[in-house]
């Protein structure tokens, strides 16, 4: 048999007592869902017609009549401000001003329970954990503004009231309270009432307990409450708690209440399920698959989320076949656009305030610069070739910090006023407001977005634009708030924005937090996230009321877990079928800790079921083992051959072209062939690439004066004497890949110093040895500088071409040195013995050996007929102590003579063929080793 | 009084505990709110809960196997059965419903609770996060402190400047983030906190000065030591002689004072064992003349003399040297790090000591518990071997307040499983107890010490092992007892009474220790033969009647389990780690990730190429790369590999929102199973870690590279699979077979960088306020050997006790896996040479390539624990976005507040009249509405409103002869109509309408509908009125 719902019940009830006319009649209710619900059950009940009650919440009953209306978020801010200025000074205000929220919820809460405040308070000014935080004859300055602050607590508070009563404003605890205690003077406004009910309350403020009290004695006040007899019976039982506590006024008798819990029949599943998105699988599995609700049955179900974080899985699993849904809970801020572009400028501004000192403001952080003109909002207001410029620049070049005009040259002078920031607080809730209101319009105007999305952006602006225009206010009330603390208090407000969802209203299925539960009744439900800390919330409360204080004078935890804990039961009075689905998995700091109330269920209820089941497991997921990728093998169709000998006669094969092949012929594949380079990523500082770059560049200027004669110590020697040459040269060729302004602090500056010492290091050491050299008559004879030498070699039907860039040729004592210069760390060059030779340069860790050969190589076929001998070699520069290093060849000075060349020549047709043969495709290498520096790792699996 | 408990592995500790806690929390209802229990890891927290309430609920219940319990609690609350039983119903149900008062956690979770009591007196906004990912502070701090550097802040840039071009002097790159970063760490050490305080009032000044110092020191005892070496070289060539006269030429005696004369030492300071053959055995060529070598023998002595007086100085100033830039540097990133922290309203985890140190040094015990609300008579402290200094610091005074009053305090450990001292645990603590360590250097601890020792029993050592056969506890005992022999001081004190009897009287088991040879563990994971022989431990098991549940393969390295974790799943064997079902290994995942990324820089043809790869990863098919353009712009590339693949792709980009409504989105346009465990685990850790990146996809995909692509799928533990976790996480586990799978590797010091006070005068002490030394071994010839040789003490225990941790996890079976030691042990500083030399010991091994010691036994088939493995069956998903289900569209509203107006001017006048009962009201009411409304208040409404009220063919349905309903409703099956206004009289009824506009035919319809229904609800209408409010116009029927 299916169950009455409660409000069914009590609209039956109702209507059955008043007839069709009730407009005589009051019916209370904690919330204004289960109003609504109420009022919906009216039309269910299909009479013919009838006049409604007169319905409100308890909260709006009482806020009506009032002189006072509730003010808003910033409004309270605006006040709390002034406030404290008026009691403190403006020197210790600000750092106060930033504990508002919880001080204001505090005085809400005392308006609403205490209503001795005068003790109240003089207990808090005394109370020892406050007055001995700090010796007495600590004057510090936090110490004494402490001090003062808390002596003048209540002087506070009186201030704020005032200073809200000014506007005509009020916070709700001071409204309530003002309705309470002058009752009497709004007594008037319902003398229309004959009767009236209160429907489904269980706990109540003091404020509350007082008004109901006087409306009881105004006219006949009923209480419907929904309590089950087992938790009310039981003295230790939290959900029983108000009932109790409250059972004169709500006229309870706990042995005439109903027993659901224990009589009905209930199938109850407690399934623990490892983290929150997988609950959200588990519950639609169980919605679709084991409970399979049909559409009908959608509107008696609930899912109830007490964590919102699981809303997006949720949404996103739900069962195809759930057409009608209604979310309760409204959207967070946070999955909005207009939230989103909130946050590009919050950050962008606090980077900016945090180095303005050392930057100023017309820099701005790059990652800041690229949310803003990414966020879809602000950069629609953009035109969309610019804003693509803009980022190709910042990738492009590196820029870590850009400055403003820079940004403004590219984007166009109508985005001056999003890039030129606010100087002081005063100014950025007029900045911001002005951007806002720019996207807003945008909005309304863009015909390209789905309409529900408009809707909810332009309402996430328009709430957004709400809480500046109050910080405008603020601003003006509190003159020494400093931008951080401005961003601060309104992030607390944007943060808590909320949008209402277009939902179904009473048709679809209902996904709601534990809250709106109230008075609702559900034949299928479905809660998540029952893990203590959530449900119930547990003994976290944020206040700055003491323990103590809030045991005698206020609520504490106990009586938020009993709210929990009544709402909780009272789901599964007439529900058939519930599941609790819970985390297992602890994390850091408590939590992953099943809800008391599931063990309550086990341990307490299960016993006296008389029918009906609970029954608790643990979900296991089925994991499979991840696939192994299969290895990539690019055949080398005809396609990729004809790409190939493009590239082996067209461009050439460089040093680095041949030893990537060498490493790894995939590798080579995707740089040389598919042309899929080193990554582009934005570097905040220079890569390495650069840096070589620019060593590379100073060290020719130095020697490019002498090309073609000898470089006489003497005179290389004034480039260590003057700094700034060999800075300049640095300068000037980072300058080529940075914004300047980059260059002068952060990374790129240290990297530019570095740089510098690099070359400087270098030649110290370098000109020494050229001094010694020069001593034993063997002078430096530079070549060139920079020279990119080819050649051309036959293989096959093919003349393959080859190149090479060399850094530094000259001549010594007869002989020819080729001369690289590597940033890179130092290692030993191979030692060429006839055993191994040439079969070892398979081996990439031979790469440099391979470069050097090659580099010889090209030489000696550029320069047929130059027959001196030729020295290869490397210049570590970051070891700057060792002359040229020279593969070791058996000859003492590190010659490669003719006949290695040829054995070497032979070697690269070897090369050569294989890359030409259809039969060999390109394909990882085996092994793992090479793939440690290689940018394709990823690719590949071999991260 | 206190108990301190020092036991052994597997001797009942946690029995111990959760006795002490029934006994306590026995003894009358509320007791239970008065014990604090403090664990190791929360985990640990929520078993205990379990326990601690089963127990009570067994012993209501008079449950058989809760009799041993339940007797001696009898015993130790002097009472009988029946009142035991009755007192435990009523604490269980107390428990259960008071449950927020169940002090069992972690020591973290506490003081979290007391800093956020605390928040506002600490200076701590309340809504402070809790960061515990350290590394990702650590790279931002760099990153901000990096950013500092440039001509505004000269000194500092100056420091990074010499600090980065050290780095490059030293031939270690430019990369300094890294070097920073490795610096950092140390910010987060406790040890390091006190000196980390008196870094702050460094001058960089005086520092210069002590760096010039420090230089000129090295350099005058260099150039002693270069002026020797030309020396003997002007002797040596005086005398004719050339390197070709010296025995060894070069490599001899000659090097060793060429390598001096040019500047440089030789690898060993006082030669090697050639050089040495010159001096002490005359051997020195026979070419070289007496005269010449004594006198060449006289200036060995004066270098050797030199390094032995000034020596360990040189070295001490070179290390200091070398650290220079560090120390300095140290200071200005905790200055950094102090301001993200502040501006990200976030603590860090280790922070959450400090500052209830703050607390509990300035306010009294019983203060701190009035404000927290609770107040602790007992505490008792379970792994209290793992506890760090400052954890220990903050409970000193809840201990001492609760001995002076007399009460029960427990504290239960194992010095020799201390394993967490690289988290900051501080074994000596636990060793030293009753007495408090390091209380000779603090007199307030010392007034602690009093209180504490004389409220202290005698340890009381627990001895027998309830967990382990008979031979693996044998095995254990000798184990260790031979590991003892090659050991020092500290782990014989840690290890003293460590050997356990046979406390379950269960025989048998069976342990293994197998001697992998090195060329056998290649480097490549599957061919590793560690694995192999893991995989044939459990088929043994298996076939011994074990399930996949009862085995457990311990290892020591993360990396390592992630590897046996795919190795046994490729194999076949269904496993349950959290250290290995990677995130990263799923092809869905990858793909969601390369999508993101290339749409998020779609230049970038690497990501390009990586987005390909996964996609056809997906579908596991080749990809087709020679016909793949890649130049293409962006949306026809996705088109074009889109075609390759057989795939419909949705290629615009669309409006942005938060990441994990962009995962989704990605999800759905691949068609994504959302019920692969992998997909469902990666969106979770998304959605935990979306504060930190809010809608920056740049931050996101960083998060992912560094911590993302870390994270793995949780199982839950009942699962039928192979349990596979790092030694530190089986701590307080048990597994019937257990497989130690890499016991091998280096056992060194731990520690980056050691810092102390200086000893003894020094004339660099004045400006430099503390030492800081890199880790170095080194520091053994300098002033603070002791730090280093400590350090390698410790590091030694360290690693005994991790293979103690390991060995005694096992019930019935242990295999250790280990590797050969080829040649013979000097010095025992690896794992496989400490297992080897005790084996060695224990009973002689020679080398063999594995030592099996009993039988492995049957399995006992466990009856009661069933299999609960629950298939999800498949459906279609929606997939629904937040974002489609749209918020109500309300232009109008969006209009009005456009102009920041709350309310549109006509919409306020008919407010106003609604809100109007009878004559009267009507001042009022204006007078609220007047101020409400501000600007948007028009002067003539107050005319025309009383016009209204008092209109004479209106004033009568203003007065209360009438019953009033304003905008109320009226229901007609599921319709509701809402009349502005209507006046009732018993059955009676009067419509009434306020209407802003010009009249309208519509309106009078209305009317007559609303007539219509209150007819129908039983009501005569007598009259219909429509009021146009601009011209006071009323028309009526």
């Amino acid at each position: 048999m299916v169950m009455e719902r409660f409000l069914q019940h009590v609209a039956k009830r109702i209507f059955d007592m008043h007839g069709r006319d009730m407009s005589d009649t009051l019916v209370l209710f904690p919330n204004h869902r289960s109003l609504q619900y109420f009022l919906h059950e009216l039309t269910l009940l299909k009479s013919e017609a009838l006049i409604a009650p007169h319905v409100y919440t308890l909260d709006d009953f009482m806020l009506k009549f009032q002189p006072y209306t509730v003010a808003d978020g910033m409004e309270l801010l605006v006040a709390f401000a002034t406030a404290l200025k008026k009691t403190y000074g403006e020197e210790i205000m600000v750092d106060w001003l930033q504990h508002a929220h919880t001080l204001i919820d505090d005085f809400d809460e005392i308006d609403r329970q205490v209503e001795n405040r005068k003790k109240f308070f003089n207990d808090l000014k005394n109370f020892k954990s406050i007055t001995s935080l700090f010796s007495k004859d600590d004057n510090s300055e936090f110490a004494s503004q402490y001090r003062l602050f808390w002596e003048n607590i209540d002087k506070l508070y009186e201030a704020y009231q005032e200073e809200l009563k000014t506007m005509g404003k009020g916070y709700n605890g001071m409204l309530l309270r003002y309705a309470a205690e002058r009752a009497d003077e709004l007594a008037h406004n319902c003398d229309y009432i004959k009767q009236g009910y209160a429907v489904g309350f269980s706990g109540l403020y003091r404020c509350d307990e007082i008004f109901l009290n006087w409306l009881g004695q105004k006219f006949p006040l009923h209480f419907y409450i929904d309590a089950d007899a087992w938790y009310c019976r039981d003295a230790g039982h939290e959900a029983g708690y108000f009932f109790r506590k409250y059972s004169s006024l709500y006229r309870v008798n706990v042995n005439e209440l109903p027993e659901y819990l224990t009589e009905g029949e209930r199938e109850i599943e407690i399934i623990g399920v490892p983290r929150l998105t997988p609950q959200a699988h588990v519950a639609a599995d169980i919605l679709c698959n084991r409970w399979n609700i049909t559409n009908e049955a959608l509107s008696e179900t609930a899912v109830v989320v007490t964590d919102t974080r699981v809303l997006h899985s949720l949404l996103f699993a739900l069962p195809e076949n759930i057409e009608a849904l209604n979310i309760t809970m409204g959207m967070p801020a946070s999955d909005t656009s207009a939230y989103g572009l909130w946050e590009s400028l919050r950050s962008m501004l606090l980077h900016a305030y945090q180095f303005s000192e050392s930057r100023g403001l017309s820099q701005l952080y790059h990652s800041d610069v690229l949310s803003l003109i990414q966020n879809k909002l602000l950069s629609s207001t953009f035109s969309p070739f610019k804003t693509d410029k803009l980022q190709a620049e910042i990738y492009k070049n590196n820029l870590a910090y850009i400055s403003v005009p820079y940004i403004i040259g590219i984007l166009g002078q109508e985005t001056a006023d999003v890039f030129t920031l606010p100087a002081t607080a005063h100014e950025v809730p007029g900045y911001l407001l002005n951007i806002f209101r720019r996207v807003l319009q945008a909005c309304l105007k863009d015909t390209q977005i789905a309409r529900v999305q408009k809707a909810i952006e332009a309402e996430a602006c328009m709430r957004i634009m709400v809480i500046l225009e109050g910080a405008k206010k603020l601003t003006e009330h509190a003159p020494n708030i400093s931008p951080a603390v401005l961003l601060n208090l309104l992030h607390k407000q944007i943060r808590q924005i909320h949008i209402p969802y277009a939902g179904e209203g009473f048709d679809g299925l209902q996904l709601m937090g534990l809250q709106e539960t109230r008075a609702l009744s559900f034949r299928n439900v479905i809660i998540l996230t029952a893990n203590e800390g959530t449900l119930p919330p547990g003994k976290h409360l944020t206040t700055h009321i003491p323990y103590r204080l809030r045991k005698e004078y206020l609520t504490t935890y106990q009586e938020r877990n009993s709210i929990a804990a009544y709402l909780f039961y009272r789901l599964l009075h007439r529900a058939e079928r519930v599941a609790i689905l819970y985390n297992t998995e602890p994390d850091e700091l408590g939590g992953g800790e099943k809800s008391r109330f599931v063990l309550q269920l086990e341990k307490e209820l299960a016993p006296y079921l008389k029918k009906g089941s609970i029954r608790a497991y643990i979900h296991q997921p089925l994991i499979t083992a991840a696939k192994t990728p299969t290895p990539i093998v690019i055949p080398k169709t005809s396609v990729a051959l004809q790409k190939q000998i493009a590239l082996l006669t067209g461009k050439g094969l460089s040093p680095s072209a041949l030893n990537a092949y060498i490493q790894c012929t995939l590798r080579y594949y995707f740089r040389y062939i598919a042309g899929i380079g080193e990554q582009d990523e934005i570097e905040e500082t220079p890569d390495a690439a650069t840096i070589g770059e620019a060593v590379h560049y100073a060290l020719e200027q130095i020697f490019l004066p002498y090309v073609g004669r000898v470089a006489p110590v003497s005179e290389l020697h004034k480039h260590l004497n003057d700094k700034k040459q060999i800075e300049g040269w640095i300068y000037e060729k980072l300058k080529e890949r940075f914004d300047e302004i980059s260059l002068q602090s952060g990374k790129n500056y240290l990297i530019y110093r570095s740089c510098v010492k690099l070359v400087e290091e270098f030649l110290l050491k370098h000109f020494e040895v050229l001094e010694t050299n020069e001593k034993s008559n063997k002078y430096l004879h530079v070549e060139a500088l920079e020279q990119t030498l080819t050649a051309e070699l036959p293989v096959g039907e093919l003349v393959v071409k080859f190149n090479g860039r060399i850094d530094r040729i000259h001549r010594s004592a007869g002989d020819v040195y080729i001369a690289d210069y590597k940033t890179g760390k130092h290692s030993t060059l191979l030692k060429i013995t006839d055993d191994t030779f040439p079969d070892e340069l398979d081996d990439p860790k031979n790469a440099k050996a391979v470069q050097l050969l090659l580099y010889a190589w090209l030489y000696r076929k550029q320069y047929p007929a130059d027959n001196s001998d030729i020295v290869p070699g490397i210049y570590w520069l970051q070891q700057p102590d060792k002359e040229l290093s020279t593969l070791q060849t058996g000859k003492s000075t590190g010659v490669v003579d003719d006949a290695m060349l040829q054995i070497f020549e032979k070697k690269i047709k070897q090369w050569v063929s294989a890359m030409l043969n259809p039969e060999i495709p390109y394909m990882q290498t085996d092994d793992e080793k090479r793939c440690k520096y290689c940018e394709f790792q990823q690719v590949c699996n071999r991260a | 009084m206190l108990h301190i408990y020092k036991s052994g592995a597997g001797s009942g500790k946690t029995y111990t505990l959760v006795r002490e806690y029934l006994r306590l929390a026995l003894r009358h209802e509320e007791a239970f709110r008065h014990i604090l229990a403090i664990t190791f890891t929360n985990k640990a927290a929520g078993e205990m809960k379990t326990r601690v309430l089963d127990a009570l609920e067994g012993i209501a219940r008079g449950e058989p196997r809760y009799e041993p319990l339940m007797r001696e609690l009898c015993e130790r609350l002097e009472t009988d059965v029946a009142t035991l039983q009755k007192k435990s119903e009523s604490t269980v149900k107390r428990m259960l419903h008071e449950y927020a008062d169940i002090a069992i956690g972690t020591i973290d979770s506490f003081v979290h609770r007391l800093v956020r009591m605390y928040a506002a007196d600490l200076r701590v906004d309340y809504s402070f996060g809790v960061e515990m990912d350290k590394e990702s502070l650590l790279n931002e701090t760099v990153d901000e402190l990096l950013a500092q550097a440039g001509d505004k802040n000269p000194e500092l840039t100056k420091a990074l400047v010499e600090f980065a071009e050290d780095r490059i002097t030293e031939g270690k790159g430019w990369r300094i983030e890294h070097e920073l970063t490795y610096l950092g760490i140390e910010l987060f050490n406790d040890e390091a906190r006190p000196f980390l305080n008196r870094l702050k009032n460094l001058q960089y000044s005086d520092m210069e000065q002590v760096r010039l110092m420090l230089k000129e020191k090295i350099s005058q005892f260099n150039n002693r030591l270069k002026k020797y070496g030309s020396d003997a070289m002007k002797y040596i060539s005086d005398a004719g002689l050339t390197a070709e006269q010296f025995r060894y030429k070069s490599s001899g005696i000659y090097g060793f004072f060429e390598k001096y004369a040019g500047g440089y030492h030789p690898p060993e300071p006082l030669g090697n064992t050639r050089v040495k053959e010159a001096i002490k055995q005359d051997k020195w060529g026979d070419e070289v003349p007496v005269d010449l070598q004594n006198t060449l023998r006289d200036i060995y002595q004066g270098i050797e003399a030199l390094w032995a007086k000034n020596g360990s100085e040189y070295r001490l100033c070179q290390l200091l040297y070398r650290n220079f830039y560090a120390l300095m540097l140290m200071a200005d990133l905790e200055r950094t790090l102090e301001r993200i922290k502040k501006d990200k309203n976030i603590l860090y985890i280790g922070d959450l000591q400090h500052k209830v140190y703050d607390i509990v040094r300035l306010q009294d015990t019983p203060v701190i518990y009035e404000r927290l609300g609770e107040w602790y008579d007992h505490i008792l402290i379970d792994e209290f071997q793992d506890t760090s200094l400052l954890q220990f610091r903050n409970l000193l005074p809840l201990i001492e307040n609760a001995l002076l009053k007399n009460k029960d305090n427990l504290i239960v450990g194992d010095a020799k499983q201390a394993i967490y001292r690289f988290r900051g645990g501080e074994v000596a603590q636990f060793i030293s107890l009753p007495r408090i360590y390091g209380s000779e250097r603090d007199s307030q601890l010392r007034a602690r010490e009093v209180v504490i020792h004389n409220f202290s029993k005698k340890p009381e050592f627990l001895n027998r092992n309830f967990r382990s056969r008979e031979e693996i506890i044998n095995f254990n005992n000798n184990f260790f007892d031979a590991v003892l022999k090659c050991n020092g001081e500290i782990i014989r004190t840690a290890y003293a009474n460590h050997r356990q009897e046979n406390g379950s009287g269960k025989k048998g088991g069976y342990v293994n220790i197998v001697f992998i040879e090195n060329n056998e563990r290649a480097e490549t994971s599957d061919a590793d033969a560690g694995h192999t022989h893991t995989l044939e431990a459990i088929q043994m098991s298996l076939a011994k009647g074990y399930r996949y549940r009862d085995v457990a393969v311990l290892c020591m390295i993360n990396e390592h389990a992630s590897n046996v974790a795919a190795y046994l799943l490729r194999a076949g064997v269904p496993v349950v780690s959290s250290d290995s079902l990677l995130l990263n290994q799923s092809p869905q995942v990858n793909l969601i990730i390369a999508d993101i990324r290339m749409r998020h820089q779609p230049g970038n043809l690497l990501y390009r190429l990586e987005w390909v790869r996964t996609l056809f990863n997906c579908s596991n098919e080749n990809v087709p790369f020679d016909r793949i353009n890649w130049h293409l712009a962006i949306n026809d590339f996705q088109l074009q590999v889109a075609a390759l693949a057989n795939l419909e792709l949705e290629v615009t980009d669309r409006y942005e929102s938060s990441i994990p409504d962009r995962i989704l989105r990605v999800a759905r346009k691949y068609q994504i199973d959302f019920s692969d465990p992998f997909v469902q685990f990666f969106l979770d850790e998304v959605v935990a870690a979306n504060e930190r990146f809010g809608m920056r996809v740049e931050e996101f995909l960083e998060w992912w590279d560094t911590a993302g692509c870390k994270k793995s799928v949780v199982c839950p533990e009942n699962t039928d699979a192979v349990r596979i976790m790092t030694v530190h996480k089986s701590k307080g586990l048990q597994f019937p077979v257990v497989i130690f799978a890499d016991a091998w590797g280096e056992i060194s010091p731990r520690k980056k960088y050691y810092w102390s006070e200086w000893h003894g005068n020094n004339p660099i002490h004045e400006k430099m306020p503390i030492v800081l030394l890199p880790n170095n071994k080194t520091i053994e010839q300098t002033p603070f050997a002791d730090l280093y040789n400590r350090e390698r003490a410790s590091a030694m225990l360290d690693a005994v006790n991790l293979l103690y941790v390991a060995t005694t996890r096992a019930e019935d079976a242990l295999f250790i896996f280990t590797t050969a030691t080829n040649s013979e042990i000097k010095d025992v500083n690896s794992y496989q040479a400490l297992i080897t030399k005790a084996l060695e010991n224990m009973f002689g091994y020679d080398g063999g390539a594995s030592v099996s010691l009993g039988e492995f036994p049957q399995a006992n088939v466990r009856k009661n624990e069933t299999d609960v493995a629950i298939k999800v069956e498949p459906y279609r998903p929606s997939r629904r976005l937040l974002h489609e289900i749209g918020a109500r569209w309300r232009p109008e509203w969006i209009m009005s507040r456009n102009t920041l107006q709350r309310i549109e001017k006509g919409n306020l006048l008919h407010e106003v009249l609604c809100a109007i009962r009878y004559a009267g009201d009507e001042e009022q009411v204006i007078h609220r509405y007047r101020s409400f409304a501000g600007g948007a208040w028009e002067a003539k409404w107050e005319e025309i409103i009383k016009g209204i009220v008092y209109h004479p063919e209106l004033a009568a349905y203003f007065t209360n002869q009438w019953r009033v309903v304003n905008e109320h409703r009226i229901i007609c099956g599921s319709e509701v109509y809402i009349p502005d206004r209507i006046v009732i009289q018993t059955d009676d009824c009067v419509i009434i309408d306020y209407k802003t506009g010009e009249p309208d035919k519509n309106h009078e319809t209305q009317l007559d509908v609303y007539a219509s229904v209150l007819t129908r609800a039983g009501k005569n209408v007598r009259k219909r009125i429509l009021i146009y409010t601009n011209t006071l116009l009323i028309k009526s029927w």
